[in-house]
Parts: C-alpha cells; structure tokens; sequence
C-alpha cells in the first residue's frame, strides 16, 4: 500500500488525463480504465501534488487557504493523497 | 427470392434489409423509415440482414418465420412479429457496435431546443418512459443510445422503432393500430413516427436525468454534475473504443447539461414531472 512520506508529492504520471466539471477535477487512467471524480477539497490537495511540494507543504498551504489549524486537516489530506497513490494516479514517494 | 430489397443507413453503417415476402416489407421500411436510402446500397458482407418465411427455405419449414445476418441465422420464431423483433434485436447491435460515435444506453427525448437523456440499463423502463415522454409531447431522438459525435460533441439521432412490452402499451394507451406487426404475446415494435414527432437534428445535450423505476410517486431532484460523467460512462457502449477521448466527452457533456435523478413507478407521472420541471 501507498504512504505519503517527507519528500515532494507528485507530479502525475504522465498517462492520466485530468478534466474539470464544474471546477472539481476527475481523473483518468486510460491504462485501467479508472475514473475517479474528486470533490471540491480534493481538488485542491490534487492541484498541489505537483512534484513540486511535500505533504507538509501541502497541509500548511491548504490550512491557510481554508482559514484552518494545520493539525485539522493533516489526516484528512493524508488521507486524500493516500489515496491518489493506492489508485494509481500518484506514483508512490 | 426477395420480395424487397432496400438500403439503411445507422449511425454511419450501410444496410441492406431484405425479405421474401411482400407482406412484410412495407411493415419493415416503416419501422425503419428514418434511415432510409434513396437508392439500394450494393449488398456488403456482414451488413445484409434478412426475412424469410420458412416455406421459401431451401429445405422449406411450414410455419416457421427466420431473421439471418448475412448467411447466419439470428433467430428463428412462428410469427413475422417475432422474427422482425429479432432481426432488429441483430441490426441494432450491429450498428453499436460498428459505429463511430460515442453512444452510452439511454432513452434520448427534446423539449424546447434542448435534448435531454435518460441513461439506464436494458430492462429499467428505459423505452416505456421514452414512449411516455413522447406521448406527453416530448420529441423522440432514441429509446436505445445517446449518440455524440465525439468530434464536435454533436447529438445524432437514432430513432430506431421503440421495443415496448405488452405491460408498457397498455400502461401507454398504444393499441395494436400503432404496431406495423401484431404482437404475439411479447415485445411489439412501434415505429418512432406512430408515437410522435421523431427528431432528425437534435439540440445540443440540455438535461442528464438519471432514472430510477420502482418508486411509489415520481421525485426529481438535481444532483452535481459529475453524476451525469459517472452515468455516461457507465453506461457508455464503446468508450473502451475511444478511450481518453471518451472521457473529456463525457466531462464536457456533464459540464453543459444539467443533471438530475428521477425515481418514478408511473411512466406517465414521471413523464408529466419531467415536462414541468425541464420545459
């Protein structure tokens, strides 16, 4: 199983194709045939795995983004690229 | 040996419908009216499909009715009705299945300029709430597929005669006037042009409507887009066909239609709820 470490997250890999509906991206993986439609939040933890932040970035980011504790919402976007990684639409750090 | 020879085009696939006897082959060019060709295609292997009445067989069965693909029989049945069912069972599987365009299973109806889905699986009610839409005045663009060209995300109709259930016409008030073949017990085919008035250039995709049958009263509420992307796909014929470009088709009709799930348990009700809530 995935884990999000200390190191940058992302970028994507190259074969996944990315859209947004109504400003909430989906995600494609033609390879698996595996869509996966993220929701307001997750898009936003998405936008920043980018290869160019890590998680801690990420958190600290997105608490003042959100107006939020960093300790609040730490789990939840672990949670959320942990998922990315285990449905193959993050390489694995 | 043919009574009748014409030439169809479906969803970009030339045709050829034949039979052996007269009697059915007016029934037959109405039923399939909408796709006629002026003038009769040269036969093509795999894309001939035939009526022969058993005594016209070249070991004559008395009684027997069969429908063929080419040289392969596709059902064999003891009535014209039955075996016209089948043969259309065989040709609409063809044409989804060689078709270019991306088409997901829906019943596909316009109201005011735009056109609206109703994406289910076979055996959901799907064409019995077609028919109801269209009794209620709704245009009638398909009671089988969603069809986009994925070039330009264009609908294109496919008004293929709706197979309705003897539970669905009595429901519906369609009497065996509107049925070119009288029905035998099972599923009777309506010709699109004996319901309503049959779309030939359909409106951009308006309305996603995700239906559900089985309820006590007809309910429609609005729900987020990304419902409509998961539905499409879902019940997407082809996509594996298309592949990434399915998916940004998808997403883009889902970015353009508005999106709904009805529960319903009277296709009438529902239809009357669709009306009011869409038009």
């Amino acid at each position: 199983m995935g884990g999000a470490g200390k190191g940058v997250i992302g970028p994507p890999a190259s074969h996944i194709i990315e859209t947004e509906i109504h400003g909430d991206i989906s995600l494609y993986d033609p390879e698996r045939e595996h869509v996966l439609v993220l929701n307001g939040t997750a898009s936003d933890v998405w936008r920043l795995c980018d290869g160019e932040h890590s998680i801690d970035d990420i958190v600290a980011l997105l608490a003042s983004a959100y107006g939020a504790q960093a300790g609040e919402i730490s789990d939840d976007v672990r949670r959320t690229i942990d998922q990315f990684i285990d449905e193959g639409f993050l390489p694995a750090s | 040996m043919w009574a009748a020879q014409d030439s169809y085009d479906i969803l970009g696939t030339t045709v050829r419908i034949q039979s052996t006897a007269l009697e059915v082959a007016d029934a037959v060019r109405e039923l399939l009216s909408p796709f006629a060709l002026p003038r009769p295609a040269p036969a093509r292997p795999r894309n001939t499909f035939s009526l022969v009445r058993g005594e016209d067989l070249v070991h004559p069965r008395e009684g027997e009715f069969r429908a063929y693909r080419d040289c392969r029989s596709v059902g064999s049945a003891t009535t014209w009705s039955l075996a016209a069912s089948q043969l259309m069972a065989a040709l609409n599987r063809h044409a989804i299945e060689s078709t270019d365009l991306f088409a997901a299973h829906a019943g596909v109806v316009d109201l005011d300029g735009g056109t609206i889905a109703l994406p289910a699986d076979s055996g959901r009610g799907k064409s019995t709430l077609t028919a109801a839409c269209v009794l209620e005045g709704f245009g009638y663009v398909s009671d089988e597929a969603l069809c986009v060209d994925p070039n330009t995300g264009g609908v294109v109709p496919y008004p293929k005669p709706l197979a309705l259930a003897g539970w669905s016409r009595d429901r519906l008030g369609i009497g065996e006037t509107h049925l070119p073949f009288p029905p035998t017990g099972g599923e009777g085919l309506v010709p699109a042009g004996r319901l309503g008035i049959v779309i030939d250039r359909p409106h951009p995709l308006a309305d996603v409507v995700i239906a559900e049958f089985g309820h006590d009263e007809a309910a429609l509420k609005e729900v987020p887009a990304s419902e409509a992307m998961y539905a499409l796909l879902h019940y997407s014929f082809n996509h594996y066909k298309l592949g990434g470009r399915a998916f940004r088709l998808a997403a883009e009709l889902a970015n353009q239609a508005r999106v709904w799930r009805l529960s319903y348990g009277d296709p009438i009700e529902a239809a009357s709820v669709l009306r009011e809530t869409l038009g």
